[in-house]
């Protein structure tokens, strides 16, 4: 078996060429570790402490990917700048992407104007509208991030500012990706499991929906069991494509294009179905409230910080504990979405 | 003294840097794999670092100064290089302006 630090430190090198290169490239470097190792064989060192001696001499991974392609000095940002420049964009865009899209959901929801029950149609109007706010705000934010990183390095390359990624240790070398990973029989259960709960409380049998109350009297469910029926066709359709997503995930790699979509559908009907139902004035159960408020003389505290009456309720009027979960829920969706389309978009590359 | 000794070393390895593709190229008239290449130009004082002879030796190749051939007979498959037709004239004429460099930047300095 090839050593692992071996492995890694050749792709550290290549990951940086053209795909056409690497594979000789990948040889060429494993020939000259080899003859290396093979002038060091007898030297009373482990077979670990040769390798790491025969790296370290090799230098930085960087510097050698640097020496193997033929990057035009009279550019606008050049090495070793520009890997860095790289780096730093990507995390600066994903932050900015993310801290907008967070900030202008919670405007959103907080800002949707009460008082008036929506129909289905009415509520998609608002989603529709929302998402083209959300993409144009984020999108022209990501053209100031992006502008200014780049002035900022373009400065720093043509004044020779000198960066510590020229050091190196062994360790910070790259994971080899992992592009055969499949979702094991384990996850698989799991899912199925939890998918199986909550077809039947939420699709198949509503009136008992979870989480409830056990009064003397009977089950009175969290959620309001009408709204359940309505958005019946939708919470089917989000058990539909999880479950597409689960089968998908076992037998697609990781990377494939069929996962991507199936990742893509289900996270959409998600976030669809989240802003549906919790958007609906009447998404918690009357009688539940009620019963909460007399029975126990507690009062359920909106999103807004007043207390919750009457229960003809808009957005502001969701207990904060669920506004919280309804923006993480949304949030991470969005981030599945993104990383799958990453990880998709770097094996057809990896591919071609 | 260190900034003196630091820059000392960039001059000498920018003026190094120049002669390295007449050194290899003249290194490469019977077949050599990278790492003969740089324990031979290492014995013959001309140091280089492997992670400059490889890169170099495939840019070489790629501009048709040098051919490669991956001997692939022995357990240790390994990639050999040899001077190309076009590499000789390349060389030849690089060894007669480096003379004559010599003999004109001696009359300069030593003038």
């Amino acid at each position: 078996m090839k050593n692992d630090l071996v492995e890694r430190y050749i792709y550290a090198v290549v990951r940086r060429l053209p795909e056409k290169e690497r594979k000789e490239v990948s040889l060429e470097i494993d020939e000259l570790i080899s003859s290396m190792l093979a002038e060091r064989a007898g030297s009373g060192e482990s077979e670990e402490e040769q390798v790491r001696a025969v790296l370290n001499e090799l230098g930085n991974p960087e510097e050698l990917a640097r020496n193997y392609s033929n990057v035009a000095k009279n550019c606008l940002i050049g090495e070793p700048h520009f890997s860095l420049y790289k780096r730093v964009l990507k995390i600066v865009l994903i932050a900015v992407a993310g801290a907008l899209a967070l900030a202008l959901l919670i405007e959103w929801l907080t800002g949707v104007p009460g008082g008036v029950e929506y129909d289905l149609g009415g509520i998609i109007l608002l989603t529709t509208k929302g998402i083209i706010h959300l993409l144009s705000t984020i999108i022209s934010g990501l053209q100031g991030a992006f502008a200014i990183v780049t002035i900022i390095f373009a400065i720093l390359y043509h004044q020779g500012v000198e960066l510590d990624s020229e050091k190196f240790d062994l360790n910070d070398l790259p994971e080899l990706p992992d592009t055969e990973k499949r979702t094991g029989i384990g996850e698989f259960i799991v899912s199925m499991v939890f998918l199986s709960i909550f077809a039947v409380l939420f699709v198949v049998l509503p009136h008992i929906n979870v989480p409830g109350l056990v009064t003397v009297r009977k089950w009175i469910s969290f959620f309001n069991p009408e709204v359940l029926v309505t958005i019946r066709p939708l919470l089917i359709a989000l058990v539909g494509t999880a479950l597409l997503e689960v089968v998908v995930k076992m037998m697609k790699p990781m990377g494939s294009l069929m996962r991507f979509l199936a990742t893509l559908l289900a996270n959409v009907v998600v976030i669809i179905t989240l802003l549906v139902w919790f958007g609906n004035p009447l998404v918690l159960n009357p009688v539940f409230v009620n019963t909460f408020q007399t029975d126990f003389s507690w009062n359920i505290m909106g999103f807004n910080g007043a207390p919750i009456v009457g229960f003809i309720g808009k957005w502001a009027m969701l207990p904060l504990p669920l506004m919280i979960v309804l923006v993480i829920v949304i949030i991470t969706s969005i981030i599945e979405i993104v990383s799958a389309g990453i990880k998709t978009a770097k094996a057809s590359k990896r591919s071609i | 003294m260190k900034e003196f000794e630091s820059n000392f070393e960039n001059v000498s390895i920018e003026l190094k840097r120049g002669l390295t593709n007449l050194v290899v190229l003249s290194q490469c008239k019977e077949p050599t794999y990278g790492y003969e290449l740089v324990k031979s130009l290492d014995e013959k004082s001309f140091p280089l670092d492997a992670n400059t002879v490889y890169p170099l030796l495939r840019r070489l190749e790629k501009q048709g100064l040098l051919r490669s051939d991956w001997d692939v007979i022995t357990d240790k498959p390994r990639k050999y290089y040899l001077i190309s037709e076009m590499g000789e004239v390349f060389f030849e004429r690089l060894k007669a302006q480096w003379y004559e460099m010599i003999e004109i930047v001696k009359n300069v300095i030593e003038e």
